[in-house]
């Protein structure tokens, strides 16, 4: 217990500390967090109108972040990155655009989904990978740092859409039946069958009344004028006599 | 059966509609006519013949072998096939007789007066066969009713009894007389078969007849048949444009005797 005791507390302070020791600015009112004014106000003012406007249409929440307070010791930028963007974002999908102006580390982008799921974890991932692949080809950070936060705002939106589109389709595949199992395939192989065994009924039905009738009626020979004969009342006699041969043994 | 649903009697037809054999006395073999009250050339008849059999007759079964001559369990060796064929031919029963008969006996005679004699007779006994085994003379002999007679074909009904002979020289009771069943079952359903087509064909040509006008050439062939009472050559069951006269006037119903 002695030993374990400072073994934990080893592994639990440092994230503590880090914890302890950022610094969260207040969530920005707009969509870039530029205290230094890094971006230039065109930029910036074209980064707010879009992004405001994926927020509006699309309840989107994309960040620009430009961080000028250091980066704590033991930090990647992209978790701080992501701490940002749990922090400052309750629900919905997000993602934070994060830089350290002046520095020789490249932009990093995170994203995210308060209700994420397994699959949309995914999802989220490719979209990222799409707009950072897209985004980075810019030639100037401060560029590629506008594109980046265009093409994941992009990015997002579709996958937005896409995933109403498929919970849409799920619904109504649930709702009604399908045009491939209610529609098509079922009538088409029920109707077979019911013809298949419909025949097969009408040929057992007429195999049995064929054989029915086969063993319940007999053979009956018309009535005939009888030609009597030597006052016998039933019969003339036998016409037909043969010799029982002899034993060849 | 024909008729049966319905009150009216069954037709009846002539019996030249589905035979053209001979008839012919038991004892001395003369041939005969319809109607004969004795041989014309023996003065042979029924009460003649009782007199040579002074003892009462036995009933028929499908077994009578009083000589004990016949294993104990052919009777029940018999009941599947008899069982079949009665299904088959409900109107046509079958008796097997075997007996010793005397020196001077001649089986045709005993055969004749045993199916006429024999005791709880009915319509039925018209529709009777009779086979009956001589073990002294060693001879079979088939007889049948005058429903059944015009039915049966005399050269195929020989053949199954030729069969029976056969088994029975080999000690085969048995398979002689299971065989002979099942030869009996055939034979009727084919006699059957063709006394349908024949009735059938009968039915149209009489009504073919009876238009005015349109079969003058066969009412003249009728009618030289009529005047001669005798057939053309050639005559078949089955050409009624040389039907006898009684033939020709169609389905009648017998006035006195009805066997169903």
């Amino acid at each position: 217990m002695n030993r374990i005791l400072p073994l934990m507390l080893g592994l639990l302070l440092p994230t503590l500390a880090t914890g302890q020791s950022i610094d969260f600015p207040p969530p920005p009112t707009g969509h870039v967090l530029d205290a230094g004014d890094w971006l230039g106000p065109g930029r910036k003012a074209r980064l707010e109108q879009e992004l405001g406007r994926y927020r509006r249409n699309h309840d989107l929440n994309v960040l620009v972040v430009l961080w000028s307070r250091g980066l704590p010791p033991g930090t990647t930028l992209k978790g701080l990155a992501a701490r940002l963007g749990e922090t400052w974002n309750q629900h919905g999908l997000w993602a934070v655009i994060l830089h350290i102006p002046d520095s020789l580390q490249r932009p990093v982008v995170v994203a995210g989904n308060r209700a994420s799921q397994s699959r949309d974890n995914e999802a989220i991932a490719l979209a990222v990978s799409t707009s950072v692949s897209r985004g980075m080809k810019e030639r100037s950070t401060r560029a590629r740092i506008e594109a980046l936060a265009l093409e994941m705002g992009e990015e997002l939106t579709f996958l937005k859409n896409h995933a109403a589109h498929h919970r849409e389709q799920v619904i109504s595949n649930d709702a009604r039946p399908g045009p491939i199992e209610g529609g098509l395939r079922l009538p088409m192989l029920s109707g077979a069958l019911v013809t298949s065994a419909l025949a097969l009924l009408l040929i057992g039905v007429i195999a049995v009344v064929y054989l029915l009738r086969r063993r319940t009626t007999g053979l009956f020979f018309p009535e005939t004028h009888w030609r009597r004969r030597l006052g016998a009342p039933w019969g003339g006699g036998p016409r037909i006599i043969v010799s029982v041969p002899p034993r060849t043994s | 059966m024909p008729g049966s649903n319905t009150n009216t009697p069954p037709k009846k037809y002539p019996a030249q509609v589905f035979s053209r054999e001979e008839i012919s006395c038991p004892h001395c073999q003369q041939q005969l006519e319809a109607q004969e009250i004795s041989c014309p050339g023996c003065g042979f008849n029924l009460a003649e013949c009782v007199s040579s059999f002074p003892f009462a007759a036995p009933p028929l079964s499908l077994i009578l072998d009083p000589s004990r001559f016949l294993p104990e369990r052919i009777t029940k060796d018999l009941k599947k096939p008899y069982r079949k064929l009665r299904k088959c031919a409900p109107q046509v029963d079958i008796c097997f007789c075997f007996v010793r008969l005397p020196e001077g006996s001649p089986l045709a005679e005993f055969s004749f007066w045993l199916h006429n004699t024999a005791p709880e007779a009915d319509a039925s006994r018209a529709w009777q066969l009779l086979v009956v085994g001589d073990l002294n003379s060693g001879q079979l002999t088939l007889t049948s009713g005058y429903a059944l007679e015009p039915f049966l074909r005399r050269d195929l009904w020989e053949a199954a009894l030729q069969e029976l002979a056969a088994c029975f020289s080999d000690e085969q009771w048995k398979e002689g007389l299971t065989g002979f069943l099942k030869d009996t079952r055939g034979l009727l359903s084919a006699a059957c078969q063709e006394a349908a087509r024949n009735s059938k064909r009968h039915l149209q040509l009489t009504r073919s007849e009876a238009r005015p006008g349109k079969w003058q050439g066969q009412k003249a062939m009728g009618k030289r048949s009529l005047e001669s009472g005798t057939l053309p050559s050639g005559a078949s069951p089955s050409n009624l444009q040389q039907t006898p006269p009684e033939a020709r006037q169609g389905l009648q119903r017998e006035p006195t005797t009805s066997a169903r």
